[in-house]
């Protein structure tokens, strides 16, 4: 998944763009001159000149962790091979032996005559041709506000020219200098200036502290976006409002294709009616099913219309460390409850294409347990009411207030299945009569003959032990439209089917890829404010598991 | 105005008739005098004395910050029986003005210096210990100055501060002077610098000749050129610098009024200084500057004079001094030193006047007391 950046307010020559840069560079100027200055440099730093360039940073998703309405958690991989370039003025001590007696002690100085004499050379340094490639770990917490983190060193090469290019000594010295203080920017000083600025926009006794106006907290506002593509990444959508085309900012926050929406129609009447038909969601995968067994082959790669590439570089981990501390209010303690489902799920699909599947390993049969197991018919009382179809509309899908927080329970030994058992969560009161909330239980291993819809599945052995994340969605925009609504609860159970699967150890045997790609449409219109490409890079070594 | 201390190692030259004027350093001490003079800044208060001919403490106390100030003390081998109290001080022995340059002297022979007893010589070398302790910021200040040869002085001085990269540093130098010509290398260990100085007079060699030869009415104007250069090489950093400077100056013996011209050259940093100073009279002084540098084509021009008030015109006795400098860059400094009784003041002010939201930059008065 790629982001989509809507870079042209920044090249076109408009009012709001040179107001961006007039406020940019007034912001760099200040940074820059902000922090005691070495020596050498005799004069205030200005920033002549700035231009981003035309050409947009590359952000792609790695991962998502974490996902709820006021946090976030993710891993991003960041490269940018535009043409931005950045012009600073300012005046040097171009003699070493008068910024050598600033630093020393007078008394033991050795007093020069006039060896010593200020030759001050007005310098102008031209950054430009930055290469960035990078690994971004951002999270976001209203709490305690955006972490952001580069998990390597970014900056893969970066040209210093100045006036003293003719010089090759102090082009030299100039050129690694430059480097090594935008290494430290980057690794350094950006992720704490985030942090500063993001803890003065949602943390209210942070910006008291500092005296400033509180921005209102809207929990909408700062991850609110649309499918343009205003934003920068995540976090230059929260601090850099300016990056952000004001017309975007009060449409809803979700548009979906009608194609999408007739897909997901489509998926949704495959379920009721128990169709084989299984549509798939292309260039989406997950990535523990996928890469969990190493080279293990998944059901992925089914129908066949997908090429035939390697989906081990494609493919990515929820990350599991870190999470059980996350709290516990979230929209989604309304849990689904599993939907009448068929094999028309289709969930890895191992069995429809068998063919197709060159690198499979032992396949494992996985049954859907379209009917609801004791346990969890036990632990949710909730859920006795025969489930009705998911087609009502919703003002908001958001957690219905009053509902207990609790997780699945976790099935420890298959559970075959019973007759359906359609359960309902009774909606809230507070909100509109959403209620169709469906859940999906996996089991395994299932003795194939016992189910309804059973499955070819290869997945890696995990140990249970292990904690998984569970995703959320960040369901915060009411709409009246029904397909939305549908659209929003479809993949709220998308998620809801991730935490279980996580729980029984990421032992999935796949999934509709159209499931997946709305999935992370849902996180990206809902949650990021960004727009997402379906276009998907290849993963680095160090996220191949 | 000098401090005690300052004044108590002058007395140890003069006793151990060691010459700082002959000195690559001291080539623009009258330009520096007139026009770099520094001004005091809040109050100042010093307490000093001599309490034994070898042994003087001296105490400070300022109000720059909170409370700051300094304990001193200071030993010295050879009695100094040329420190004079505050009250009965020459005020031109603690003050800087125009220096007057005297003939060279040629160094002593060291015969001289030698003191036999019972067949065996007991002559040491005369040294001098100073420390200074800062407070509250407890930065120290250590020297050590030893009279080797009468030709020869080696000195170390040292600061120690816990705010200094490596704690402090310590520089080391060695001085000659023969008269003819003076020669200084020292060694740093902030950044591991190295440098040499060295000037040399043109002229009569007070080793060949040790009097001048007698005036003769036809003579053309008395005076002595000198030259000298300076380099310095720092090791760590890898940065060097250097300077060469001419002085013409005119001797005691001179009919017209003492004068002073020196230039300066930077030849790495394109830098030039030219002074021009005069004494009209016994009680005053002007001197005047030009800096420029031919690279960045930055000038200078700065004006600076010293007017001598005598509190009595018939005994040849001086009541203070005013000193005021005015240049582009650096702006207006006035300076009045003078006695009062007992005390030593000194009262000045920095002005600078392109600056219209902070025209006085710094106010001070200080104040000396010495036994």
């Amino acid at each position: 998944m790629a982001f989509n950046f809507n870079w042209t307010p920044l090249t076109t020559s408009n009012t709001s763009s040179s107001a961006f840069y007039s406020h940019a560079k007034s912001l760099l100027t200040a940074a820059l001159n902000k922090s005691q200055k070495p020596p050498i440099i005799v004069d205030d730093i200005f920033v002549e000149e700035l231009n981003l360039g035309q050409s947009a940073p590359e952000l792609e998703i790695l991962e998502i962790g974490d996902l709820a309405e006021d946090r976030f958690r993710g891993i991003f991989r960041m490269s940018y091979d535009g043409d931005a370039f950045l012009t600073l003025r300012t005046k040097v001590q171009a003699n070493p032996l008068n910024t050598y007696l600033s630093t020393t002690p007078s008394y033991t100085s050795p007093m020069p005559l006039a060896a010593s004499s200020p030759l001050t050379i007005p310098l102008q340094i031209t950054l430009s041709q930055f290469r960035l490639s990078g690994f971004i770990i951002l999270v976001f917490s209203k709490a305690k506000g955006i972490t952001l983190v580069f998990r390597n060193d970014p900056l893969e090469s970066l040209k210093v020219s100045s006036t003293f290019d003719t010089i090759p000594f102090i082009k030299d010295y100039l050129q690694k200098e430059i480097e090594r203080q935008v290494r430290g920017l980057f690794q350094e000083e950006l992720p704490v200036a985030v942090h500063r600025l993001s803890l003065r926009l949602w943390n209210p006794e942070y910006a008291a502290s500092l005296g400033l106006d509180v921005h209102d907290p809207d929990p909408s506002s700062p991850i609110d976006g649309s499918e343009d593509g205003s934003g920068d990444d995540a976090k230059a959508a929260f601090t850099n409002p300016l990056l952000s085309p004001s017309d975007n900012s009060d449409t809803p926050s979700i548009v979906f294709s009608q194609k999408n929406l007739a897909a997901l129609k489509g998926l949704s009447e495959s379920q009721k009616t128990l169709s084989m038909r299984t549509l798939d969601i292309p260039d989406a995968v997950f990535r523990a099913w996928a890469s969990g067994g190493g080279s293990s082959s998944t059901g992925w790669e089914k129908n066949g219309d997908v090429p035939s590439t390697p989906i081990g570089p494609q493919t990515y981990t929820f990350s599991d460390s870190g999470e059980a501390t996350s709290s516990a209010a979230s929209i989604s303690s309304s849990r689904p409850s599993l939907a009448p489902s068929s094999s028309s799920m289709s969930l890895g699909g191992g069995t429809s294409t068998p063919s197709t599947r060159t690198r499979g390993k032992k396949k494992k049969h996985r049954v859907v347990n379209l009917r609801p197991t004791k346990e969890s018919s036990d632990s949710d009382p909730a859920a006795n009411k025969p489930t009705s179809l998911p087609t009502q509309t919703t003002t908001s899908s958001s957690s219905p207030a009053g509902q207990k927080e609790e997780d699945l329970p976790t099935p420890r030994a298959p559970t075959f299945p019973t007759p359906p058992q359609p359960q309902l969560i009774p909606s809230t009161p507070t909100t509109s009569a959403f209620s169709q909330e469906q859940k999906i239980v996996f089991e395994s291993p299932v003795s194939p003959t016992s189910s309804i819809a059973t499955e070819n599945i290869t997945y890696p052995p995990t140990s249970p032990s292990h904690h998984r994340p569970q995703l959320r969605a960040a369901l915060a925009n009411p709409s009246g439209i029904l397909e939305q609504a549908f659209v929003k609860k479809l993949a709220h159970e998308m998620q809801k089917r991730i935490e279980e699967e996580r729980m029984k150890r990421g032992v999935m045997g796949g999934a509709n890829r159209k499931m997946w790609c709305e999935v992370e449409r849902e996180l990206a219109g809902v949650g990021l404010g960004i727009g997402m490409g379906m276009g998907m890079g290849m993963a680095p070594p160090a996220y191949r598991q | 105005m000098l401090t005690y201390m300052d004044y108590v190692q002058n007395a140890f030259f003069q006793a151990t008739s060691w010459n700082p004027d002959n000195s690559y350093v001291n080539l623009t001490a009258t330009a520096r005098a007139l026009l770099d003079f520094p001004t005091p800044r809040g109050l100042k208060m010093n307490i000093s004395s001599l309490s034994t001919p070898k042994f003087g403490t001296s105490y400070a106390l300022g109000n720059l910050g909170v409370v700051d100030g300094s304990v001193s003390y200071l030993y010295s081998s050879l009695p100094l029986h040329n420190v004079r109290r505050s009250a009965e001080v020459d005020l031109h022995d603690v003050t800087t003005g125009y220096r007057q340059l005297a003939e060279l002297r040629p160094p002593d022979d060291e015969r001289f210096w030698e003191v036999w007893k019972g067949g065996l010589r007991v002559d040491g070398r005369n040294a001098l210990l100073f420390g200074r302790m800062y407070l509250p910021t407890s930065t120290l200040e250590a020297l050590y100055l030893r009279r080797v040869k009468p030709t020869t002085q080696f000195r170390i001085t040292a600061v120690s501060d816990g705010r200094l990269k490596s704690g402090g540093t310590i520089m080391a130098m060695m001085q000659h002077d023969f008269g003819k010509w003076s020669g200084e290398y020292l060694y740093s260990t902030d950044g591991a610098l190295i440098g040499a100085r060295g000037l040399y007079n043109f002229g009569r060699d007070p080793r060949k000749q040790p009097n001048p030869p007698p005036r003769t009415s036809d003579e053309k104007a008395i005076g002595r050129f000198s030259m000298g250069a300076e380099f310095y090489y720092g090791i760590l950093n890898k940065s060097a610098g250097m300077s060469t400077a001419l002085r013409y100056t005119t001797l005691p013996t001179h009919p017209n009024a003492p004068t002073t011209m020196t230039l300066t050259l930077t030849p790495l940093m394109g830098s030039m200084s030219a002074t021009y100073a005069i004494k009209a009279g016994d009680a005053a002084a002007f001197c005047s500057r030009f800096d420029f540098n031919m690279y960045s084509y930055e000038s200078d021009l700065s004006l600076g004079c010293e007017i001598w008030r005598r509190e009595d015109v018939e005994k040849e006795d001086f009541a203070g001094v005013l000193k005021a400098r005015v240049s582009q860059t650096s702006g207006i400094g006035l300076l009045w030193e003078g006695r009062l009784k007992h005390l030593l003041f000194s009262v000045g002010a920095a002005i600078d006047l392109r600056r219209k939201d902070q025209l006085v930059r710094a106010v001070g008065l200080e104040l000396q007391y010495s036994s």
